[in-house]
């Protein structure tokens, strides 16, 4: 089951939280032996949750950042899937010569036009494409192209319980804004 | 096209262990395939005999070049489970072949260790980075792993400590174990990074089974 604690990754910061994560792996709605590009994929942590979701599940994670691209490979060594094949560079330059995916998640790079065209264009046919957006930018790309393809548009709002003096008060975390949409 | 190719799998007792229609594949092979143990264990026979070539593919090219003859690769156990026959099903046409299962390493693991086989996790570590083993570890798992060499029980148990399971149990039926598994030392040594000096104790635990394990053979091992 998707939603490993947030402290199984190794991250910078830039990781898709628990709750959120596991809502992401719902919308891509993995099958089995399902192939799934991680654009942008940070620490890894949804091409990872994707490969533990089943025994023959695939999965390419695309990272620019030289740090992010190694920590993926690290991360994935000690969750349990070192099959995970990380990418180090640009999409969508990076994307030439990959097997066309089942399910794509954009995790950053949305207010790039081609980037998100490049993967629309890759998926199969009945695939599905996942994007977070945090930024306002990056909500009105996915506005746009919910105008243009369809699916669901969603946002995900998440709070914790936190310590006020001696009550509790709720801390929100960043909501997300998030784009499901099929092929 | 009449199944030309037979793929047959064998135990430690070698032919003797084969059911009469696998034997009769073995016994009129026109080329015999194997790894030079199983082809030893066949004996005397007529037959051209290979070896594993390394890429696997080589091998493949070998078996397509003598398409038609009366082939007979020689695998271990149920050569559908992790075994040669899965990359020669994907090869050849399912017209083509034959393929003769003998009981395999993990239903012959899951017997002696009393493990229900519905309830194990089966993986192979053959050929493939340990790290997929962190994958099926769980409390309570049982996990019946077809290692690589001899050397894989020792890195598995630096792996489980590693990983916090340092309390698991491990048994090392070595070469499928015919015979009754002889008991001998730890299968591992600590690592010096151990997280604590009674996960390692325990991973020598006076529980543990273990008999040696052959660098060439592959064997299964387990942990829960």
């Amino acid at each position: 089951m998707p939603g490993l604690a947030d402290d199984a990754f190794e991250h910078d910061g830039q990781l898709t939280k628990q709750a959120v994560r596991a809502a992401t792996l719902a919308a891509l709605a993995p099958l089995p032996a399902e192939l799934l590009w991680d654009v942008g994929a940070g620490s890894g942590s949804i091409a990872i949750e994707w490969l533990r979701a089943g025994r023959r599940m695939r999965a390419i994670a695309i990272e620019r950042e030289p740090t992010r691209a190694a920590a993926c490979r690290r991360n994935a060594a000690r969750l349990g899937v070192p099959e995970l094949i990380v990418i180090e560079g640009e999409a969508p330059a990076a994307f030439a010569g990959l097997r066309a995916p089942d399910a794509v998640f954009i995790g950053a790079g949305l207010t790039r036009a081609e980037l998100v065209d490049a993967c629309w264009r890759a998926l199969k046919p009945g695939g599905r494409l996942v994007a977070n957006a945090v930024t306002v930018e990056g909500e009105a790309a996915l506005i746009a192209l919910r105008a243009r393809l369809g699916g669901t548009l969603s946002r995900l709002s998440v709070a914790h319980a936190e310590p006020l003096g001696g009550y509790l008060t709720w801390r929100p975390a960043l909501p997300v804004t998030q784009l499901a949409v099929r092929k | 096209m009449t199944r030309w190719l037979s793929i047959v799998g064998l135990g430690e007792d070698g032919l003797a262990g084969l059911s009469a229609a696998a034997r009769a594949r073995v016994d009129a092979a026109e080329v015999l395939i194997g790894g030079a143990r199983h082809l030893a264990l066949v004996g005397a026979h007529p037959a051209e005999k290979l070896t594993w070539r390394t890429p696997l593919t080589a091998t493949v090219g070998d078996i397509a070049e003598r398409r038609g003859r009366r082939v007979v690769v020689l695998a271990t156990g149920d050569p559908m489970w992790f075994g040669v026959g899965v990359t020669l099903a994907r090869h050849f046409a399912p017209d083509e072949y034959e393929i003769f299962p003998i009981i395999g390493a993990f239903t012959l693991a899951a017997a002696r260790l009393g493990w229900p086989l519905g309830e194990t996790e089966t993986i192979t570590l053959h050929g493939r980075p340990l790290d997929s083993l962190t994958r099926v570890l769980a409390p309570g798992a049982r996990v019946l792993a077809l290692a690589d060499s001899g050397d894989s029980p020792r890195a598995v148990a630096d792996l489980l400590v590693r990983r916090g399971f340092g309390a698991s149990q491990l048994a090392v039926p070595a070469r499928r174990c015919a015979a009754a598994p002889r008991r001998r030392g730890p299968p591992s040594r600590a690592p010096t990074s151990t997280p604590s000096r009674s996960n390692a104790d325990a991973i020598r635990g006076r529980r543990c089974r273990a008999c040696p394990a052959s660098p060439t053979t592959p064997s299964s091992m387990t942990a829960s």
